[in-house]
């Protein structure tokens, strides 16, 4: 029995005051000293112990009456008993074995595969069980079935993989999995409990209703590691005097510890070092790059020797000693003042690799765009028609474009390619301050976050750029007015600057967020990937910036297979990364190398504490039926409300008491 | 003050001195009295008496004396010169009162005036107190100051443990040689028989009796309300009553015993008086002096 609203229970401590009215009578009847008994009979104690047997009676139907009063507005219910024994009621197991990368660490994934042969050979009649492989995402690798033999098969072709884990997305599988379910479900997490696995808000971890949790951890032992935890330092060596990286090693052992690290480039050593890593600390290890091929290489650091998760002990990165990619610069400033401070930022920019050709208007007409990673039109209202049409095919297909406007721009009132029309503002025009700074900015877009919103600059003339449908507008000004324009274009991608790239209408190029703004720019619309040419395991590799216009793009994996079929590779835009090494990425006539690294956050061992787990537990007993001895659930049926009873009995209670009350009152009477 | 308003209890209990009660008392009961042809006192000469002792000197007739060498008492007419032996029941029953005096300072009152008025009547009184055990006695002369003696014990007479009648009824038969008057004074919520069987030695020791059976009026008719728990006051005991049965059975019970407690002495040849404590002290009176004047 359950009761919906307990603290109405405390209405029955008023059954003390009939009570303690009751014992007073008792214990305090009327005493009458008296000079004999001689003439008094026991047939009159036999009477009064009759009342009293009735005072009794009474006194039983008004604690009842109480008691019943306080049990109804607590609104009991009963939870209807199994009509079956419960160890034979069919449950649905769903077997989640944590399949990441630290399942490496020692024996755990020995000790995962027996504990998911455990659950598979102690299914009982009736019991169904679903595996499913957390890392890399969710994959749910059988039916619902009773067939142990299938879910051994599941099981063998198991084999921990470098993902990270997430019991977010676990549970959310969980969910999907178990929703429409009328058997039992027990989830089976077999797991190390990595506390760095678990989400961002506990919500995503609530078990579905009816659902029991059984958590298996097989991280015994010391979980003592260390990692390679990332690499700092520009991996674009073109032209650089002395290039330099530095390679972390993060300790997640409570022992200092020497360590070795070594760099590999092209499977060839290019350098050694051996230094103390601190306990829960991390420790540099730099390296001066000195001979590194031309063209993209493999570069990958090793600790030595390694520990017992093996995986983490390298960390690679793609070497670009490439030529600078070609960057036409199309400006009409005679002054070239754009031109100057665009060229002193890209050369500033570790991650470019840009080599600039400026032209004007006219001289663009004879240039083929096919040439160039990145088109810039500084303040150029009109372009010549030919060499218009050509970019704008370019883009279509997949090229980049960046449009800075300009006093020449707003004058014209339209954007060249893009079709915007514009008109000049002054930031003065409002009456407010003499200039506009960055207001409301998209924080998920990668130039606005890399340029922090540009909230250092001050805008004093902008060109009010009215966007098209279709358009994003990642940063305004401070009144509202779009700052930058993003218009996708076929499948390429145009923005549009609503400001000038000189210090006349603003004084951004004096800033300092104009260089993270410019090579962020450039990267974002050429899909270059990071400075270090490196991506984390689960990331997704885009496409379509490195496609040439109706030209194919191949990606091959670390495997040294070719990814994309003939379709994909025209077509497809994205790709995931899902295996850690150096992935090459063939398109036109370019060949880009990405190193692909796992997850920091698997290197870290700790366990999730045991208050989290517990309570991450009690999500799913609020919702499940109580279990047994046997850890197994009765199924679910709805409670019966016994408050009907109860207030049916509080009636006869209430009809009794007034019977009895009123014969015992006609006693007194006749007294 | 009207001389019945004298001999309530309620008024004596307000005097302090049980002397001045006792003569409170008899002089209010002899002043209302005193025209009654019953009850006339004289010093009317009666008759001689041979001496014996414990006679008092001053009534010994000197002349015969002279003339005969023998030694004679005179005796007057409304005299008894007898022996008035008062039994006072002090058991804690006797402790009991509803409302005005209790038991036992009634029969304390009613006992001092007994030995006033037989002082008065030149009769030797004695005193007996009594519960399970005797208590306190004075055997019955008649001497000066012999009447502060017995008002005295009567004073500190207090209501104390149980009663048991035979024993000091066994007592008293060693203690009184001469024949005399005997009263008791008692609740006597003893079985009759077992009374009757008690006072036996008296009577066939010649001795004239007088049972004066005092009780409360809620003794006689209890109010009792609502279911009560009676507490036996010598004995402790604890019994639950109801209203129902104090107000039906009870006094029907406490009639019958009154009824056969008379009969049964007056089969012996006693008398027998029935005193509601509530009820001023001349009933008393008046029927001591019938009774000691048909046993003259």
């Amino acid at each position: 029995m359950d009761l919906l609203m307990p603290w109405f229970l405390a209405g029955g401590l008023a059954v003390g005051l009939p009570l303690w009215l009751h014992l007073m009578r008792r214990q305090n009847p009327v005493r009458v000293p008296f000079s004999s008994l001689m003439f008094f009979r026991k047939r009159s104690e036999t009477t009064v112990r009759e009342r009293r047997l009735r005072y009794l009676l009474l006194l039983a139907l008004r604690l009842a009456l109480l008691l019943l009063l306080a049990l109804a507005f607590s609104k009991p219910v009963w939870e209807r008993p199994p009509a079956v024994i419960a160890g034979d009621i069919p449950r649905l197991h769903l077997v989640a074995v944590d399949t990441s990368l630290s399942m490496q660490h020692g024996d755990r994934w020995e000790a995962a595969l027996d504990e998911a042969e455990g659950i598979v050979s102690s299914l009982g009649e009736g019991d169904r069980a679903q595996i499913i492989a957390n890392g890399p995402s969710v994959r749910v690798l059988t039916e619902a079935t009773g067939d142990a033999a299938a879910l051994r098969r599941a099981l063998a072709g198991l084999r921990p993989t470098d993902a990270r884990n997430s019991y977010g997305d676990v549970i959310e599988a969980v969910r999907t999995l178990a929703a429409g379910e009328t058997a039992p479900v027990e989830v089976h997490l077999i797991s190390d409990l990595q506390r760095s696995a678990m989400p961002a808000r506990f919500q995503d971890l609530v078990l579905p209703p009816g659902a029991d949790l059984t958590v298996r951890d097989v991280s015994a032992g010391r979980s003592d590691n260390w990692a390679l935890d990332g690499v700092t330092g520009s991996t674009r060596i073109h032209g650089t005097d002395s290039p330099r990286l530095e390679a972390t090693v993060a300790s997640f052992s409570e022992d200092d510890a020497f360590r070795t690290v070594s760099l590999w480039i092209d499977g060839r050593l290019a350098g050694s070092q051996r230094q103390e890593v601190p306990a829960a600390g991390r420790a540099a290890f730099a390296f001066e790059i000195t001979d590194a091929p031309r063209g993209f290489s493999r570069a990958e650091f090793r600790l030595e020797p390694s520990d017992e998760l093996a995986a983490d002990d390298a960390r690679r990165v793609a070497l670009d000693n490439t030529e600078p990619r070609p960057l036409l610069f199309v400006s009409q400033d005679s002054r070239k003042r754009d031109l100057l401070y665009f060229r002193a930022a890209i050369e500033a920019s570790s991650s470019s690799s840009y080599r600039i050709e400026s032209v004007s208007p006219g001289e663009a007409g004879r240039l083929d765009p096919e040439r160039f990673a990145l088109v810039v039109l500084s303040d150029v209202p009109r372009l010549e028609a030919g060499f218009e049409s050509r970019l704008e095919a370019w883009v279509e297909g997949g090229g980049a474009l960046l449009v800075a406007l300009g006093p020449a721009s707003a004058l014209a009132r339209r954007v060249a390619l893009t079709g915007h029309e514009v008109e000049q503002a002054l930031a003065s025009e409002a009456g407010g301050a003499p200039f506009q700074v960055a207001g409301e900015a998209d924080g998920s877009h990668p130039v606005t976050v890399a340029a922090e919103g540009l909230r250092p600059a001050k805008f004093y003339l902008h060109a009010r750029v009215r966007p098209l449908e279709g358009d994003e507008v990642p940063l305004r000004l401070g009144n509202g007015d779009p700052l930058l324009v993003e218009r996708a274009i076929g499948r390429g991608r145009a923005l549009v600057f609503a400001s000038a790239l000189d210090n006349v209408w603003n004084d951004l190029p004096l800033t300092p967020v104009f260089v993270p703004f410019v090579s962020e720019a450039a990267r974002y619309l050429t899909g270059a990937e990071s400075a270090r040419g490196e991506a984390t395991l689960g990331d997704v590799l885009e496409l379509s910036p490195r496609r040439a216009a109706g030209a194919s793009v191949q990606v091959v994996d670390p495997g040294g297979q070719s990814v994309l079929n003939l379709s994909d590779s025209v077509s497809r835009d994205a790709l995931p990364l899902e295996s850690v090494g150096f992935y090459e990425i063939r398109g036109g006539s370019l060949a880009e190398l990405l190193a692909v690294n796992p997850d920091s956050r698997e290197s870290d061992l700790r366990r999730i504490d045991r208050d989290t787990l517990e309570l991450w537990r009690s999500t799913g007993e609020s919702a499940a039926p109580q279990v047994d001895a046997a850890g197994m659930s009765p199924p679910t049926a709805p409670p019966w409300r016994m408050w009907r009873l109860v207030l049916g009995l509080l009636v006869l209670a209430s009809l009794l008491e007034s019977f009895v009350g009123n014969r015992h009152l006609n006693a007194v009477r006749g007294d | 003050m009207a001389i019945q308003q004298l001999l309530d209890p309620v008024i004596l209990q307000r005097l302090a001195n049980i002397e001045l009660v006792a003569r409170t008392v008899v002089d209010g009961f002899l002043h209302g009295e005193h025209r009654s042809p019953l009850f006339g006192f004289s010093q009317e000469f009666a008759e001689y008496r041979a001496y014996t002792e414990g006679d008092d000197p001053r009534y010994i007739d000197w002349n015969v004396l002279s003339r005969t060498d023998r030694v004679y008492v005179k005796r007057f007419l409304g005299e008894t010169n007898t022996h008035l032996m008062l039994l006072v029941d002090t058991s804690a029953s006797m402790g009991y009162g509803s409302g005005g005096a209790t038991k036992l300072e009634y029969a304390r009152f009613l006992a001092a005036a007994l030995a006033y008025l037989s002082t008065r009547q030149h009769d030797a009184v004695g005193l007996v107190l009594f519960d399970e055990k005797i208590r306190e006695v004075r055997p019955a002369v008649f001497r000066p100051r012999h009447l502060q003696s017995v008002l005295h014990a009567l004073e500190r007479a207090e209501a104390s443990t149980g009663t048991d009648l035979d024993l000091p009824l066994q007592a008293l038969r060693r203690l009184i040689r001469r024949r005399g008057l005997v009263a008791m004074i008692s609740d006597f919520f003893v079985d009759p028989g077992e009374i009757v069987r008690s006072l036996r030695a008296l009577t066939y020791q010649g001795q004239d009796l007088v049972l004066f059976h005092v009780l409360d009026p809620a003794e006689l008719d209890p109010d009792i309300r609502a279911a009560a728990l009676i507490e036996d006051m010598e004995t402790g005991e604890e019994m639950e009553v109801s209203s129902d049965y104090a107000r039906r059975e009870y006094p029907r019970m406490i009639r019958a015993h009154i009824e056969a407690l008379r009969d049964r002495v007056a089969g012996e040849g006693a008398d027998y008086v029935l005193l509601n404590t509530a009820k001023p002290l001349d009933l008393a009176l008046r029927e001591y002096l019938l009774f000691r004047q048909r046993r003259r």
